[in-house]
């Protein structure tokens, strides 16, 4: 039998409905020392269209969520930071 | 060139403000909100940033800030966004065009009817008065200056809007002359929306205003159309501030606006005021010793850095037009405020109206006195 090939996904995303929450997200985050980026996310996983979301690096994403949560920014299913085969 | 019409649109604008424009025309040329490249996200920057400064000088949320093209746009967008069909609203009577218009517009395409309160001369106790025997049942909404465009009187809003939330009727502030001239605190004021330009009292380009929400809404909509998010779906996004920002907002426009709120934080609203004030109060003294002039609105102390008045003998476009002759540029007629003129018998031609900023100098108000004292020697 084959053995399988995993990665972890390193970069998580966490979608944010609109543009301006999005902007708001990453300077929040960026005042705790948690560096993202505003991302686009496609119109298929939205289900709405256009869609946006902050990309950070997993290891920050559950303590970048409960930051936000605080701040009044409400943030959709994080995506990304699982395992995947890559065999 | 002496510039006396900071009421209509404050100039000069400190050097950082044009900086700002230049800069991000330059730098940050992407469509803001539109796609998430690296040009889109400095764009996007430039617009967030705008709210941020507005929402530090105004305590409220960054997302509750609509950024608009001037007061005009964003008191259509306040009074028909969240008028009810069949409405009676209430209105003072020394509100701009920019009130009255859309007001009266409502009466024709949402059946609404309105009547309209005595300003009293700012005096709290009557203009409460005023309001309560104009209420009705059906009344939902009111909305007032927080200062006249025309002269320095000032309405008792942090009462009227404590009048309002009893009532349960929505309030909606015209700040455009009071926006950077007198600390607003949102909260205190308990307005569901406030409305002013951006290229007066805060220091920006022309073409920038903000709406400001203070409680939650879901206001309807004017203007449809790209709102960066939500684009499968028919209707606008319910969420502010994106629900009433269709179509490309202007980065340079709105990073001068940010930078022009940034300067006056720094600079301080206390200092800017006092100084209008104070040039507004010499201009007074100088004008009591010329004869034939008329004061309108301002008691003998004015209260704002806006003075109106005429002189005997002369229309007020005339008046301009000496003035301008001699370099220095005031504002004359109706000031796109009819009712508020009415309200203080300037007359059928208006007034001449002498505005302050805090580029003025003393300079300035003794030329401004000199020419108005030949110009009245020879007519009078």
């Amino acid at each position: 039998m084959k053995e399988r090939n995993y990665h972890k996904m390193t970069e998580c995303i966490i979608p944010i409905r609109t543009p301006t929450l999005a902007s708001k997200a990453e300077r929040t985050l960026a005042l705790s020392g948690i560096h993202s980026t505003v991302v686009n996310i496609d119109p298929s996983v939205t289900k709405r269209g256009c869609g946006y979301g902050v990309k950070l690096s997993c290891r920050d994403a559950e303590r970048s969520l409960l930051i936000l949560e605080k701040k009044h920014v409400p943030c959709g299913e994080l995506i990304g930071g699982g395992m995947y085969d890559i065999s | 060139m002496i510039y006396l019409d900071n009421a209509a649109t404050s100039f000069p604008k400190p050097r950082s403000v044009y900086s700002a424009v230049t800069k991000t025309m330059k730098k940050h040329g992407g469509n803001p909100s539109r796609g998430a490249h690296k040009l889109a996200r400095s764009a996007a920057e430039a617009l967030y940033s705008c709210r941020q400064q507005a929402a530090e000088l105004f305590g409220c949320d960054s997302t509750s800030v609509v950024l608009t093209y001037n007061a005009t746009h964003a008191l259509n967008l306040a009074i028909k966004g969240l008028c009810e069909e069949g409405s009676h609203i209430l209105i003072s009577d020394i509100e701009h065009n920019s009130v009255l218009r859309p007001v009266h517009a409502l009466t024709k395409t949402h059946n609404c009817t309105y009547d309209i309160f005595p300003s009293c001369n700012g005096d709290a106790d009557a203009v409460i008065k005023g309001i309560e025997e104009k209420l009705r049942p059906e009344t939902r909404m009111i909305i007032a200056c927080h200062v006249s465009n025309i002269c320095g009187i000032r309405l008792p809003v942090e009462q009227i809007g404590e009048l309002c939330q009893r009532r349960g009727i929505i309030f909606i502030v015209d700040a455009s002359q009071s926006a950077g001239h007198i600390k607003i605190d949102l909260n205190a004021l308990r307005a569901d929306a406030i409305c002013m330009a951006g290229h007066k009292g805060l220091y920006g380009p022309a073409g920038t205003g903000l709406l400001i929400f203070g409680k939650e809404h879901s206001p309807s909509t004017v203007i449809e159309g790209g709102s960066g998010a939500d684009s499968a779906e028919l209707l606008m996004p319910a969420y502010l501030p994106e629900r009433l920002e269709a179509g490309t907002l202007s980065a340079p426009l709105a990073a001068g606006l940010a930078e022009g709120m940034r300067w006056l934080r720094k600079i301080g609203i206390d200092t800017v005021s006092s100084h209008e004030r104070y040039l507004s109060r010499l201009f007074s003294d100088y004008l009591s010793d010329v004869k034939g002039i008329k004061l309108y609105g301002n008691d003998i102390v004015p209260k704002s850095g806006t003075v109106l008045f005429n002189l005997n003998g002369v229309s007020a476009a005339r008046l301009g037009q000496l003035l301008d002759e001699n370099a220095i540029c005031v504002r004359t007629g109706l000031h796109c405020a009819p009712l508020a003129h009415r309200t203080l018998g300037t007359g059928e031609d208006g007034a001449v109206r002498v505005s302050f900023g805090y580029f003025n100098t003393v300079s300035d108000v003794r030329q401004l006195a000199l020419v108005l004292q030949c110009l009245a020697g020879r007519i009078n």
